[in-house]
């Protein structure tokens, strides 16, 4: 378990080896690839779940059977406070020289070309650092892009480039061929020729794709990957049970284990979504509880916000739903006059942000997030239900901390072609109980 | 169990659990009159004590906080999986009453004192990897004989 290498098929892991993880765990004792390795399984696994949480059920009931024995204090409360203190202090300082000097020590593999948002590395004591344009990229060290709507680009020394969009984490090593290990989210890779035999791997749960000179993109969700080529070829595993298929230009694959490994023709999204949550929520829908009373006339269901880190400020707490991430497939593509139609309810006078994120038709350039103020919903009872229809052209473009983009750069609506791949409301840390009966993006206003 | 467990497996301290669960009590006694139902109640007090309980965690500079996913699914119990659970404690009361003297008084130092591995390990003279290792093996051993008596098999 202390190989470098983090663990990508939870089932490799024997049960001996999985129990020791988690009393480690539970004794904050993992390493970052360990603590990788465990989380993977926990979300990959049933097995693993319950094992998890029936080491949980044998330490808590434990605890409470056990009469714990008076500890004797030898010291008054008050000096045990200051001595702490000291020690801790001087601890930190010593602690933060010898990050330092690591941090310095650490090999590098390629570059921080571009960044929008939060980008930060995790060091190998678990700290995470921000990291800015310019800065190098340590070897296996994992590299974060924090909040949706960020994006990250990081260039090899050949040119070839990876980058990382929405909430992504990703580790890059360079030995005998490039590797990037995509734990979850979104990267599009341009990738220089490589040398015969010695390809460029992304690998994630499900796949190890491998390129030897072309554009694609991958996306790590729960249980599957995408992997959409632009340009030239690539030949995708499966992890599960190593088969193969070759991917060419134009065309996709999704790996999970229940689908059939076949490449198709990749079709450009359609120009409309909707989504009226009749029937629970998506298994892999992003944010929001589903509820089922007080709803409109001849509805069964709707997506009620859910308290989350906040969308562009992760620290914050927000009330937020969140759809599903269709980074690949997109939800719809932006078309001439398209608008959101929207069954919505507050319980109080407030406003909610709608964002949408988009990225280019061809995974080209960088993705954009789309905001638009709901303002002023004056409900005259809290089950007043409003349907809103707002044109797409009224959104504008949110840029979040942007480390190259100019303070004035333009602020315009969705592109004509640009793909949405994710839709997120929020109230901020305004709890005003916002429940969303059904959402559409399609042609032409009322 | 479909809260302490959970709050267990962020936190692993068993007086923070406690904490936690009566705060997420008392502020949805102070809530009380926008909660509607029971699904409702249990979707926010689900959220309330995952925050609490990540926010403790940070607070204490403890770095090892669950991926996101992993998180998700640690707080997703079913109430089948509740039901589950609630029989497996009272099993587990009996095993842990069948559980070898020398098991017992490492899981005591360990969960009922609330040591930590290393400190149980200098307690009873043994390498920290020695703890991991007899602590992991009690955990199985807990676990054979809680399914066996769950299942009605006579366990030694």
């Amino acid at each position: 378990m202390n190989d470098n290498t983090p663990v990508h098929d939870d089932r490799s892991m024997s049960y001996d080896d999985l129990i020791e993880l988690i009393v480690r765990y539970n004794d904050d004792d993992l390493d970052e690839y360990e603590a990788t390795a465990l989380s993977a399984a926990i979300e990959g696994d049933d097995h693993a779940l319950e094992l998890f949480h029936s080491v949980a059920l044998q330490s808590l009931t434990i605890a409470e059977v056990s009469a714990p024995r008076h500890k004797p204090t030898p010291f008054p409360r008050q000096t045990i406070f200051w001595w702490s203190a000291a020690m801790a202090l001087a601890a930190s300082v010593a602690f933060a020289v010898f990050l330092d000097l690591r941090a310095g020590q650490l090999p590098t593999v390629a570059k921080l070309v571009q960044a929008s948002g939060k980008v930060t590395v995790t060091m190998p004591d678990g700290e995470a650092n921000a990291l800015s344009v310019g800065d190098n990229i340590p070897v296996g060290m994992r590299i974060t892009t924090e909040a949706i709507g960020s994006s990250a680009t990081i260039q090899f020394p050949d040119k070839t480039r990876v980058s990382l969009h929405g909430s992504t984490v990703a580790v890059f090593r360079e030995d005998d061929h490039k590797q990037v290990d995509l734990f979850v989210g979104n990267v599009v890779a341009d990738v220089e020729p490589q040398l015969p035999g010695k390809p460029l791997q992304v690998i994630t749960q499900e796949a190890v794709t491998q390129v030897l000179g072309t554009i694609l993109s991958v996306q790590a969700s729960h249980n599957q990957t995408d992997v959409d080529v632009v340009e030239g070829k690539v030949r995708v595993f499966r992890s599960g049970d190593q088969s193969a298929v070759d991917v060419a230009a134009g065309e996709r694959v999704t790996v999970a284990r229940d689908l059939p490994l076949k490449s198709q023709l990749r079709t450009p999204s359609a120009e409309q979504w909707q989504i009226d949550f009749e029937n629970e929520l998506p298994s892999d829908w992003g944010k929001g509880i589903w509820v089922t009373e007080q709803l409109p006339a001849g509805s069964v269901g709707a997506v009620m916000a859910e308290t989350q880190p906040g969308f562009l400020d992760r620290v914050r707490t927000s009330y937020q739903i969140e759809t599903y991430n269709r980074w690949s497939k997109g939800l719809f593509a932006v078309g001439e006059d398209t608008h959101l139609k929207l069954t919505m309810r507050v319980d109080r006078t407030d406003s909610v942000q709608v964002f949408v994120l988009a990225r280019g038709a061809d995974f080209h350039g960088s993705d954009s997030v789309y905001e638009y103020d709901i303002r002023d919903l004056d409900p005259q009872k809290s089950s007043d239900w409003l349907t809103l229809d707002i044109p797409l052209a009224s959104f504008t473009k949110v840029i979040a901390d942007a480390q190259d983009v100019p303070k004035d750069a333009p602020m315009g609506a969705p592109q004509l072609g640009q793909v949405i791949y994710q839709v997120v409301l929020s109230t901020q840390d305004r709890d005003v109980d916002l429940i969303v009966d059904q959402i559409e993006f399609s042609a032409g206003g009322q | 169990m479909r809260l302490t467990v959970p709050i267990w497996s962020i936190v692993r301290e068993s007086q923070a659990v406690e904490d936690i669960f009566q705060e997420v009590v008392l502020r949805a006694l102070r809530q009380r009159e926008q909660i509607n139902d029971e699904g409702h109640l249990m979707a926010w007090s689900r959220t309330t004590a995952k925050n609490l309980a990540v926010d403790w965690l940070r607070q204490r500079g403890k770095s090892q906080v669950m991926d996101g996913g992993a998180m998700d699914r640690i707080w997703s119990i079913s109430d089948d999986q509740a039901k589950g659970l609630s029989d497996r404690k009272d099993a587990l009361r009996l095993c842990l009453k069948k559980m070898p003297q020398r098991n017992r008084e490492m899981i005591q130092l360990r969960y009922g004192e609330g040591l930590s591995c290393i400190e149980v390990a200098k307690q009873i003279g043994a390498s920290l990897d020695a703890v991991y290792k007899r602590l992991s093996r009690a955990h199985r051993d807990l676990r054979r004989c809680v399914e066996g008596t769950l299942h009605g098999e006579v366990t030694p």
